[in-house]
């Protein structure tokens, strides 16, 4: 790239990026592409520059998404990765939480990563399983803030419009069974009903612990 | 939502429960059902349930399992195990199924069990034998004497 094509982009570069500042994100990203396509796109920092602002409208077009279909999960997905990517961890953590249950496999195991390493690079909030008394307090304390005080600020309650999908996880279901994981010894006794034709109600639960106990 | 999961079997409906229960229940979850994780979160997730009287929702139908055949309840709602109980007499009378309350035989609430013909039972291994007097366990076991012959006939029933 010369001097001169570099000339000409800086302007349409600094335009781009002051709009993007201000947040109008649409004619930011556009006069970028224009200053990209002024150097002839051998800029690698105006590459980086386009491609931030491409963050931006992206960030705008799942927060939009979002707005039309609050419980839309990839939308919720898309923008906690992408807020993850720009160091907004507290809010990456409410968008990454929405979809965890409704997916699995190695999606599942990305959002927890990330989920895991928001908590590490927000606010040093990541505690060790072992640390029990610790987790006790942390726990306690929002309990406390949720019926005592009753706080409902985002530190203590789900986002709203937030659906967590609490049905018991046929993954984690087939999982007790293959290990033969009994929760309560106490359900065994329903395994001395053997007739296919009869029937067990397990009311209130719904984790699925119970009936995979009983045919574990 | 403990670590962005839904530990929907935590949930309580009371208004005021016992907080420091509550948090136990959270953390021996976390060392159970998530192995190898660090604790990174935990939020309180409000939802309205929806209630009816089970005996409304059995004469209601629509239910994927068969119904007619009922022969064992497991009840465990939280403290509300007494409102489940009042709400399904007909099932209690027509069926009589062994019914499981986590509240156990201490809580005078699912002891109008008792009324309705049952008798206390304490598990003994994969048994039940039947006793006089309620038992201190987290779970309470009662069945009804009319089906006694049936659970020692299938090894359920000691003595």
């Amino acid at each position: 790239m010369t001097e001169k094509e570099t000339n000409l982009a800086r302007p349409g570069v600094q335009n781009g990026t002051a709009l993007l500042m201000e947040g109008r994100v649409v004619e930011g990203s556009q006069a970028l592409a224009e200053a990209l396509a002024l150097s002839r796109g051998e800029s690698a920092e105006l590459w980086n520059d386009w491609a931030v602002g491409q963050l931006m409208l992206a960030e705008r077009g799942f927060r939009r998404a979002l707005e039309k279909e609050p419980t839309h999960e990839q939308a919720a997905a898309n923008l906690g990765v992408l807020l993850f990517s720009i160091g907004k961890y507290e809010e990456a953590t409410g968008f990454l939480e929405r979809p965890l249950v409704g997916t699995s496999g190695a999606v599942r195991g990305h959002i927890r990563m990330l989920l895991g390493l928001c908590g590490r690079r927000g606010k040093e909030q990541l505690t060790p399983v072992d640390d029990r008394e610790a987790i006790l307090r942390q726990v306690q304390v929002i309990l406390e803030e949720y019926f005592l005080r009753r706080n409902r600020s985002d530190a203590v309650v789900t986002p709203a419009g937030y659906d967590p999908h609490v049905e018991a996880q046929p993954a984690w279901i087939e999982e007790t069974l293959r290990n033969g994981t009994i929760h309560d010894e106490d359900y065994l006794v329903f395994g001395a009903f053997q007739d296919p034709d009869s029937t067990i109600l397990d009311i209130g639960a719904h984790f699925g612990y119970s009936a995979a106990s009983i045919w574990s | 939502m403990l670590n962005g999961y839904g530990i929907g079997a935590l949930a309580t409906a009371n208004a005021s429960p016992a907080l420091s229960c509550l948090a136990q229940n959270v953390v021996n979850h976390l060392e159970k059902h998530c192995k190898g994780q660090a604790f990174s979160s935990f939020r309180i997730h409000a939802f309205d349930a929806p209630v009816a009287r089970l005996d409304d929702q059995l004469d209601a139908g629509g239910f994927r399992v068969p119904t007619d055949k009922i022969v064992g309840m497991k009840i465990d709602t939280e403290g509300y195990e007494g409102q489940v109980i009042a709400g399904c007499p007909k099932l209690l009378a027509m069926q009589r199924p062994l019914v499981l309350c986590e509240a156990g035989h201490t809580n005078a609430s699912v002891c109008q069990l008792l009324k309705a013909g049952y008798v206390y039972a304490r598990r003994e291994n994969r048994q039940l034998k039947i006793v006089l007097g309620p038992t201190a366990g987290v779970n309470g076991f009662f069945l009804h004497p009319d089906r006694a012959q049936e659970y020692r006939r299938i090894g359920l029933l000691k003595g």
